[in-house]
C-alpha cells in the first residue's frame, strides 16, 4: 500500500480516534465531574457515559453502512440541498476550528503553567500550530502514523506514572460508594462531555477506512481505550487528593501526579513525563481537528487544501487569544460542549433521517 | 563527424585510423603477419586495457597457421575460428571503431576484408573480494561487494540460483555511460515498485556518476530531508534479504555500493548479525540501538532544557550536583554544549580524514585532553564532557553510517529548540522529526511506519528480533513490509 492512496487500516483510526479524545479531557476531568456530582462516585458516570455512547457509536456505524457513505460532505449534500449543506458544514468546520484553538491555547496555559513562566503563551500557541501544519501536508495518513507512534508511548508513559502512585492511594476516599445514592450520579451524566470530544470524528473518517468491516471494532477499540485511562485516571485521582481538594485545583491529574515523588530513580518527578506525554496528546487532538477543519473547507468550497490549511493559521490563532482569564477559557469550552452533542447525534440522525425518506421517495 | 566506411586495403585503414586517433599517443597499432595466406593483420587497442596472455595466445596462433590441402578455408574463415572465444562485433566504419577503441576493445583488421573485428580481450583492474569495511559484523559472511559491476552481479548469483532472480542491465548518463543494474526477484517484488525503480533510473540525466551515492541522490524521493531514503549496503547477505524482502536492488559499475530501494526505518536499524546471533542477544541489541538514536538526538537537548529552564524538575541531590560542577563556568549551558559538540563533531570529522594510525591518535588527544583541560580551565562542566561522549557513542552505534549522520545533525536542531522554549521546545523538536518522518516516503512506500512495532505478525521484527522457529521459519516474508 503507498503512502498516496489516502486510506487508514482500522489499527490506525483506533488509534486517531484515542488520540483525539485524549486532550485536555483527561488532565481536567476529575474536577469537571466532582464538581457537578459533589461526590466520589465520578467513575460510574464515567462508565455509564462510555457504555451509552458506545451503543449510539455501534448503532451510527450500522447507518452509515445501511447509506454506505464513502464522504460524509457528499452525504450531508444529499440530505440538505446545496445551500443548507454549505452552512451546515461551515459550522461543522467552525466548531473543528474552535476545539482546535481551544486544545491548542489549553495546552499553552499547562505549558506557561508548568514549564515555561516567562516566555509569551502566543510563541507556544504559534509554533505549536505551525509544527500541526507541518504535519498536516501529509494528511490524513500521517497524522494516523503520528497517532499510532504516540498513543502506545502514550499509554505506557501514563500507566507507568500511575503504577508508581500506588503508595499515596487511598481507596477510602472513594467510600462509600453511591452514597449519596443514585440521582447525583444520574445528574452528572451530561458532564465530563469534554473528555468525549473526538469520537465524533469517526463519521468524517468513515469513508477512508480500508476494510469497512473493521469499522466497528476500530472505532471502539480507540473509544475504549481513552474511557479506560479515564476511568483509572478519575479514581487515582480522587482517591488521592479526596473530593473537596479535586474541585479546587486547576488541572487535577497533574496535581495528582506532583503530591508523591519516588526515589531511588533517576527522576523523581514524575509530572515531567507526564507534560511531555500530554504535549505530545494535545499536539494530536490540535492536530486532529485542525486537519478535519482544513478538510471540511476542501469539501465545501471546493478549493486547495493547501491554502486551506495556511488560512487556518491566522483563524485558529485569533480564536486561541479571544478569552483572557481561566474562566473565560472554561466558558470557550461549554460552548463547544453544546455543540458536541449536535455533531455526534444530531446531525448524524437527521441526515439519515433525510436522505432515509429521499431514497425511498426516489426508488418507490 | 561523417560515417566513413572502412577501406578493404590494410595500409588505407592504418592510415585513417591513425588520423582519426591523431592526438591518442596510448592507441597501440600492431601489425601481425599470417605465413600460411601470406597476409597481414592489423591489432588496434588502448595500451593499458588490455589483457596480454590471451592477446598472445591469439597472435601465436594466427602467425601459426598454414594452409590445409585437403580442405582449404578461406582467410577470413580461418581467422573467425581463430578469435571466435573473444569476437563480439564486426564493425564497417571508421567511427564505430573508434568508439569501440575507447571503450577498451581490440580490433583486428585483415588486409583484403573490409569488415574489422571487435575483440573482448578487456583486462578489468579489480582489487581483491574482502571485508566490507564500513560494515562490519562479529558473525557472519565477511565478504564485501568491489567495484566490478559483473563480479558482484556473479557473487549475488553465486548464492541465489533460483531462475526468477532477475538482472535487468542499462547504461546511464549522458557523456560517460556507467552500467546499473536492477535485481529484484520476480513475483516478490511488486509490479508498480519495478515499473517506479525503471523509470526513476531511465530519467537520471547526469553527465558522469562516480559512486551510487551520486546515483542515489538523483533517484530518492525528495532531497530536502535529512533522512537517506535508500539503504546502500557493501554485503552480499544484506543484499540477498532484501531481495527476498521483494525490494528491487540498485547496482552501479563503479561502486561498491549496491542500494536498496524501498527502504523503512526498522530496516535501518538492523544489521544483519541481529540474525546470525541468538535472538535474546539481537533483540537486546536492536532495542539499544533504537534507544541510542532517541540519546543521539535529544540527551544534550533535555541537558539544555532542564538546567536552563527547569532546574526544579531535577531530584534535589541531582540539581545540586549540576549546579556545583556548573559553579565557575561563565557559559549559559546552551553554549557549553555547543562548543563542547562542535568540537567532538570536528575531531571526528578530523580522524576520519587521516591516515589511521595518526586518527587515532587526534581522536584520543582530543577527547582526553581536550575535554579535561576544558574542565580544568572551567570553561565547560564535567557533566557536560560526559553528556557529549554518551551522545558520541550512541551516534556510532546505527548500522547505517548515513542515517547515523542524519541524526548527529538533527541534534544540533535539538539543541536550539531547547535552548528556545526549554522542554516545550525539546517536545516540540521531537514532533517536527517524527511528523517529518510520517510524511517521508522511500519509492512511495511509506519511510516511517509505527504499525510495524503494534502489528500482529510485524512486531516481532521491528523493535525486537524475536525467535523465527516457525513453519519454514521464513523470517524476512514477515518483516517491515506487512503493512506497508
Amino acid at each position: 500500500m503507498s503512502q498516496a492512496d489516502g486510506k487508514i487500516l482500522s489499527g490506525e483510526l483506533a488509534a486517531i480516534i484515542s488520540c483525539s479524545m485524549l486532550g485536555v479531557g483527561m488532565l481536567t476531568l476529575p474536577r469537571t465531574i466532582t464538581e457537578k456530582i459533589n461526590s466520589s462516585d465520578g467513575w460510574i458516570v464515567l462508565i455509564f457515559n462510555g457504555v451509552l455512547i458506545s451503543l449510539f457509536i455501534c448503532l451510527l456505524i450500522v447507518m452509515l453502512k445501511k447509506h454506505q457513505v464513502t464522504n460524509y460532505y457528499a452525504y450531508m449534500e444529499e440530505a440538505f440541498g446545496k445551500w443548507l449543506y454549505k452552512m451546515v458544514g461551515l459550522i461543522v468546520v467552525v466548531y473543528f476550528t474552535g476545539v482546535a484553538s481551544f486544545e491548542v491555547l489549553a495546552m499553552g496555559e499547562m505549558v506557561r503553567f508548568y514549564l515555561l513562566e516567562e516566555t509569551p503563551v502566543e510563541i507556544v500557541i504559534l509554533t505549536m500550530i505551525l509544527a500541526t501544519v507541518h504535519l498536516l501536508t501529509g494528511k490524513i495518513k500521517a497524522i494516523a502514523k503520528v497517532c499510532v507512534f504516540f498513543l502506545p508511548l502514550t499509554i505506557v508513559i501514563v500507566l507507568l506514572i500511575y503504577l508508581l502512585s500506588i503508595k499515596v492511594i487511598d481507596i477510602k476516599n472513594l467510600q462509600p460508594v453511591l452514597g449519596k445514592g443514585f440521582l447525583p450520579v444520574m445528574k452528572g451524566m451530561g458532564s465530563g462531555t469534554l473528555s468525549f470530544f473526538g469520537i465524533e470524528l469517526f463519521i468524517f473518517m468513515f469513508g477512508t477506512v480500508k476494510n469497512k468491516n473493521k469499522v466497528k471494532s476500530g472505532v471502539l477499540i480507540g473509544f475504549f481505550i481513552p474511557v479506560i485511562l479515564y476511568v483509572i485516571t478519575y479514581v487515582l485521582v480522587v482517591a488521592t487528593l479526596t473530593v473537596p481538594e479535586v474541585k479546587s485545583v486547576t488541572w487535577p491529574t497533574i496535581s495528582f501526579v506532583q503530591s508523591y515523588e519516588v526515589k531511588g530513580i533517576f527522576i523523581e518527578r514524575l509530572e515531567l513525563f507526564l507534560l511531555i506525554t500530554w504535549i505530545l496528546q494535545f499536539f494530536c487532538t490540535h492536530a486532529i481537528y485542525y486537519y478535519f477543519a482544513a478538510e471540511g473547507l476542501t469539501e465545501i468550497f471546493n478549493n486547495s487544501y493547501t491554502t486551506n490549511l495556511i488560512v487556518l493559521v491566522p483563524l485558529v490563532f485569533f480564536l486561541a487569544k479571544i478569552p483572557k482569564n481561566t474562566i473565560e477559557i472554561f466558558t470557550f469550552s461549554d460552548i463547544l460542549g453544546y455543540i458536541f452533542p449536535f455533531i455526534l447525534i444530531g446531525l448524524p440522525i437527521i441526515t439519515f433521517i433525510i436522505v432515509q425518506l429521499k431514497r425511498s421517495r426516489r426508488s418507490g | 563527424m561523417q560515417t566513413k566506411t572502412l577501406h578493404k586495403r590494410l595500409d588505407q585503414k592504418q592510415e585513417n585510423l591513425k588520423s582519426l586517433l591523431d592526438m591518442q599517443d596510448d592507441v597501440v597499432f600492431k601489425e601481425v603477419f599470417i605465413p600460411g595466406y601470406e597476409s597481414t593483420g592489423l591489432f588496434v587497442f588502448v595500451n593499458g586495457t588490455m589483457d596480454y596472455p590471451a592477446f598472445n595466445e591469439i597472435v601465436l596462433d594466427l602467425s601459426a597457421a598454414q594452409v590445409e590441402t585437403n580442405h582449404p578455408i578461406s582467410i577470413e574463415q580461418l581467422v573467425l575460428s581463430k578469435i571466435c572465444p573473444v569476437r563480439e562485433q564486426d564493425i564497417e566504419t571508421y567511427e564505430k571503431a573508434k568508439e569501440y577503441i575507447f571503450d577498451g576493445k581490440t580490433l583486428l583488421f585483415i588486409d583484403g576484408i573490409v569488415t574489422g573485428y571487435v575483440l573482448n580481450l578487456e583486462k578489468e583492474k579489480i582489487r581483491a573480494l574482502s571485508e566490507p569495511s564500513t560494515e562490519r559484523v562479529v558473525r557472519g559472511p565477511k565478504i564485501g561487494f568491489i567495484e566490478s559491476l559483473q563480479e558482484n552481479i556473479g557473487l549475488i548469483r553465486q548464492y541465489s540460483s533460483h531462475p526468477s532472480l532477475i538482472v535487468k542491465q542499462h547504461k546511464i548518463g549522458t557523456m560517460e555511460k556507467r552500467e546499473v543494474a536492477l535485481i529484484y526477484y520476480e513475483g516478490k517484488a511488486s509490479d508498480s515498485l519495478i515499473k517506479e525503480v525503471n523509470q526513476r533510473v531511465n530519467e537520471v540525466k547526469a553527465t558522469d556518476l562516480q559512486d551510487s551515492g551520486m546515483l542515489e541522490e538523483l533517484i530518492e524521493d525528495t532531497a530536502f530531508s535529512p533522512f537517506p531514503q535508500i539503504q546502500n549496503t557493501e554485503r552480499p547477505d544484506k543484499v540477498l534479504a532484501a531481495l527476498q524482502e521483494g525490494r528491487v536492488v540498485i547496482m552501479m559499475d563503479g561502486s561498491p555500493f549496491a542500494l536498496m530501494a524501498p527502504t523503512t526505518i526498522t530496516m535501518l536499524l538492523q544489521s544483519p548479525d541481529d540474525y546470525y546471533e541468538r535472538w535474546v542477544a539481537g533483540s537486546f541489541l536492536r532495542a539499544l540501538r533504537y534507544f541510542s538514536l532517541f540519546v543521539t538526538v535529544f540527551l544534550s537537548g533535555i541537558y539544555i532544557s532542564l538546567v536552563s529552564f527547569n532546574p526544579g524538575l531535577l531530584p534535589t541531590e541531582l540539581a545540586m550536583t549540576i549546579a556545583g560542577t556548573r559553579e565557575n563556568v561563565p557559559f549559559p549551558p546552551f553554549v557549553e554544549a555547543i562548543i563542547m559538540e562542535l568540537t567532538i563533531e570536528l575531531l571526528r570529522e578530523a580522524g576520519i580524514r587521516l591516515p589511521s594510525p595518526i586518527g587515532q591518535t587526534v581522536g584520543l588527544v582530543g577527547g582526553v585532553i581536550i575535554g579535561q583541560a576544558a574542565v580544568q580551565a572551567n570553561i565547560v562542566s564535567s557533566l557536560m564532557v560526559i553528556i557529549v561522549s554518551i551522545t558520541t557513542i550512541t551516534s556510532f552505534t546505527v548500522p547505517q553510517y548515513s542515517f547515523g549522520l542524519a541524526f548527529r545533525a538533527l541534534r544540533f536542531g535539538a539543541m536550539i529548540f531547547s535552548a528556545v522554549l526549554g522542554l516545550y521546545g525539546t517536545t516540540l523538536f521531537f514532533i517536527i522529526v517524527i511528523s517529518h518522518l510520517s510524511k517521508l516516503t522511500s519509492f512511495q512506500e511509506p519511510y516511517f511506519q509505527p504499525m510495524d512495532f503494534i502489528g500482529k505478525k510485524t512486531w516481532k521484527d521491528a523493535f525486537f528480533r524475536l525467535p523465527k522457529r516457525k513453519k519454514g521459519g521464513n523470517i524476512l516474508e514477515s518483516s517491515g513490509r506487512q503493512n506497508s
